[in-house]
């Protein structure tokens, strides 16, 4: 193959990259939530890291002999991207993120309509937006943030109330901010 | 003919970065900021290998392949404290 055209192949996979990069930014920039803004860049990304990679592969590949290592780096990336974009929806679930999706028909209010008459679908787009309620299977307890002492108590409400009498006894300087409630 | 294609793929990068560091700025949500930081620091990988390629010398990867490593354990250990209010239990 000619050196032009290698040169045409090593530029469009670099210029690819670049592209890809580019628009997981915009979407990042642009989207309208939390959850939608995760989806752009950790795909988008990726592949344009992996595209300028192969530029880089093949442009070094051709200069001084089969060169592989920047696969290393595509390939960590492939690996580590997917678990840090689900930490970090985890996270914003953990955080009740307001989300722009609309219910899921699986709630009861959903089921109940869809049983009282067939237009459920129109009914369940025209009712206004209320608040997702997410569960997380995590336990339940209050625990201090300076010496990591846990509350465990009946509900949650009274956990956070011992845990803050705790903070505002040991650890004044803290104010509330000692307190850390998984609920 | 390369160059040329190099340096348009660094600027587009460079505007990937400045839409990143916007929204790292303006996040409404600390999860917004860590996002953002995660693709800076993906771009930031990727600028170096570009720049490794346009003045032609291979160990520019090695810092490349540091920043990934660094950045992955850094979006850990803050998704790890917004979820459980604690790095290291």
């Amino acid at each position: 193959m000619s050196s032009d055209l290698l040169d045409l192949l090593t530029g469009a996979l670099l210029l690819l990259g670049a592209g890809f990069a580019l628009i997981g930014s915009i979407g990042l920039a642009r989207l309208p939530d939390v959850f939608t803004r995760l989806h752009g860049p950790t795909k988008a990304t990726t592949l344009g890291v992996g595209g300028i990679l192969l530029g880089s592969i093949l442009f070094f590949s051709t200069r001084d002999g089969l060169s592989l290592h920047e696969l290393l780096v595509s390939l960590f990336l492939f690996i580590t991207a997917p678990v840090s974009a689900h930490l970090l929806a985890r996270a914003a679930l953990h955080r009740r993120c307001r989300s722009e999706a609309p219910a899921p028909i699986g709630d009861s209010d959903g089921i109940r309509q869809a049983q009282s008459n067939s237009g459920a679908e129109e009914k369940r787009m025209a009712e206004p937006k209320k608040d997702h309620h997410y569960v997380t299977h995590e336990p339940k307890f209050c625990r201090c943030r300076v010496c990591h002492e846990h509350f465990y108590n009946e509900t949650i409400a009274e956990a956070r109330e011992a845990c803050l009498e705790h903070g505002k006894e040991a650890h004044p300087a803290w104010g509330t901010g000692a307190c850390f409630c998984l609920d | 003919m390369l160059d040329a294609m190099i340096l348009s793929a660094l600027a587009m990068l460079g505007v990937a970065l400045l839409l990143n560091g916007w929204r790292l700025l303006r996040g409404p949500d600390a999860t917004d900021r860590i996002l953002a930081l995660d693709t800076l620091y993906i771009n930031a990988a990727a600028v170096i290998v570009l720049y490794g390629v346009h003045i032609g010398r291979p160990d520019f990867f090695e810092a490349a392949l540091l920043i990934a490593l660094l950045g992955f354990v850094s979006t850990m250990a803050l998704a790890k404290f917004l979820l459980r209010g604690d790095i290291i239990e």
